[in-house]
């Protein structure tokens, strides 16, 4: 389920009496939505068509089918929404989706293990991994070939060859 | 009230010190500095600043865009910690206008 599907959403609250939801988007593009056929629960047991999409300011109204007023609507609220990752925008070479890299561990080129992956900050100067050590403490690599040399998503490794003093 | 154009950008005399060494040297390493008041200059770009937000030093890989803005501009000292995008994408490419 982890691995094929990816939480782009969650159901906040309905709007109108025709069972319209409305959806707070974890997107940078919001189009994106109107791409999605079928949207899915975090256990994957229910899933729902999307079938009319509109805009406001924090996220997406939808339509799914089956709900049809508002009292299907509530029950919903607070529902995580996943979406199969094919719907995604296809990388180029190089390009990694952030969410795929969390929990990487991190080594380094001699085999010395730094933590893991945390989370992805982009302060306005590049992308920066977190990576939290096994006391807690965090500390931000830059995320460019100078300091990343390779990236293993067969077993989750990145390695890196920080600057002095990064660490 | 801006400050006065014959006084030129406000730069620490240190960090200037520090960045021509490593400039000098090659040496790859990041220079750590607590002056965020300081004006990112043309010769900094491509050096990487370890610039202090009160908790941590951020690593700021300068490039040409950074020109003219301050070095605390891109360390920030509060973080919200939101969701991260489903779609946010990362790349080791060198860094690239995003407008």
């Amino acid at each position: 389920m982890k691995n094929l599907f990816v939480h782009f959403g969650t159901i906040k609250g309905a709007v109108g009496i025709k069972g319209e939801l409305k959806i707070k988007v974890f997107l940078q593009n919001k189009n994106l939505v109107n791409s999605f056929k079928k949207v899915y629960d975090k256990d994957n047991k229910k899933n729902w068509e999307i079938k009319f999409v509109r805009f406001y300011k924090d996220g997406v109204v939808v339509n799914l089918d089956k709900i049809q007023d508002r009292n299907d609507a509530q029950k919903l609220i607070g529902t995580k929404l996943f979406v199969e990752k094919k719907y995604l925008p296809p990388l180029q070479k190089e390009e990694y989706y952030a969410k795929d890299l969390v929990g990487f561990i991190v080594k380094k080129q001699d085999g010395e293990s730094l933590g893991s992956v945390e989370e992805i900050n982009n302060f306005g100067a590049g992308d920066l991994i977190s990576i939290k050590k096994k006391n807690n403490k965090t500390f931000l690599i830059p995320f460019n070939k100078e300091n990343i040399k390779k990236i293993d998503f067969k077993n989750k490794i990145i390695t890196v060859n920080p600057l002095k003093g990064i660490l | 009230m801006s400050r006065a154009t014959w006084k030129g950008p406000f730069i620490d005399n240190t960090l200037i010190k520090k960045a021509n060494n490593v400039k000098k040297s090659g040496r790859r390493e990041v220079i750590k500095t607590w002056s965020r008041s300081s004006t990112i200059m043309p010769d900094f770009v491509g050096l990487t600043f370890g610039v202090y937000n009160g908790q941590k030093f951020v690593p700021v890989t300068v490039n040409e865009n950074m020109v003219g803005h301050k070095l605390g501009e891109f360390s920030p000292t509060r973080q919200f910690k939101g969701h991260t995008e489903a779609d946010k994408k990362v790349t080791t490419s060198p860094v690239k206008d995003k407008k």
